[in-house]
């Protein structure tokens, strides 16, 4: 089982805006889960270990911004939401 | 038969000697003064199951090929690849470091989710071919990219990134992942796959 943490956004300018906000924490630019949104959009993954900094980083700069817990095992995924609007 | 192939750049050298060995030539020493040659011809000696022999000479490469009666060595894809009439597999050409066109920031982003979900796939390509401004991509600092070509290539998927390409933008000593590779080689991966896709 793996897992990470997946911060979502209302808007594309928003996703570039964290993207540089937490750059030194290297997240992974990678597209919105099915899971969470079928609509096209820009998300951030991170480390767990990543997560305490950058959510700190985030509540303070960020803007428009949803987070959930990821588990995956194979193909099957499991979103958790802890915070923020749930994407339409 | 033997061709002196100094200071002639990508693809000369590989061209002459293809053309001696087509003649039906069984051995070829031909001589270049760049490693990105020594491979070009390494692969097409493997291509046509010869043995290769490099001996290094005052700072040029000296490349024998010998005939060595092993079979010629067919597709080796070993990326999950599906056959149909056309070919096998899918061949992913990259000839720009973005996806599509317009704001440069938003295909930045849109290549390195592509690179990241195309790593993430059950299905991944038998090939990534990356030509003119796409070799920034392997020869770039962008980790995320390295990391995601990097799964591909231990899924089996074969990275040629086009040598004068990197050389005519610098880049050949920055190449992070995949094989120097050439016009020859990217066209028939493209040619013997199922399908190409473009971004």
């Amino acid at each position: 089982m793996k897992e990470y943490y997946l911060f979502t956004f209302d808007s594309t300018h928003y996703a570039i805006k964290a993207q540089k906000l937490l750059s030194d924490l290297d997240p992974v630019t990678m597209p919105t889960l099915r899971e969470i949104s079928a609509s096209c959009g820009i998300s951030l993954k991170v480390r767990p270990e990543q997560m305490g900094a950058a959510k700190t980083r985030m509540e303070e700069q960020g803007e428009g911004w949803s987070l959930y817990h990821i588990f995956q095992s194979g193909k099957e995924i499991r979103c958790e939401w802890i915070e923020g609007e749930t994407p339409k | 038969m033997y061709i002196d192939a100094i200071g002639k750049a990508c693809p000369m050298p590989v061209i002459l000697a293809k053309k001696e060995l087509d003649k039906g030539l069984k051995e070829l020493t031909i001589i270049v003064d760049n490693k990105i040659a020594v491979e070009n011809l390494s692969r097409l000696a493997q291509t046509r199951g010869m043995n290769v022999y490099v001996t290094e000479k005052e700072g040029n490469y000296e490349v024998d090929l010998q005939t060595s009666g092993k079979p010629a060595q067919t597709e080796t894809m070993s990326a999950p690849s599906a056959c149909t009439s056309s070919g096998c597999g899918y061949a992913v050409f990259i000839g720009k470091d973005v996806v599509g066109q317009g704001e440069r920031e938003l295909g930045e982003n849109l290549m390195k989710m592509a690179i990241y979900t195309l790593s993430k796939s059950d299905e991944v390509p038998a090939s990534l071919l990356f030509m003119n401004s796409g070799v920034k991509l392997p020869a770039g600092e962008e980790p995320q990219i390295i990391d995601s070509l990097r799964e591909l290539e231990e899924k089996g998927c074969e990275i040629l990134v086009c040598g004068t390409c990197l050389n005519y933008y610098g880049l050949t000593e920055k190449l992070k992942i995949g094989v120097v590779s050439n016009m020859y080689d990217i066209l028939e991966k493209m040619q013997t796959a199922a399908k190409v896709i473009t971004l």
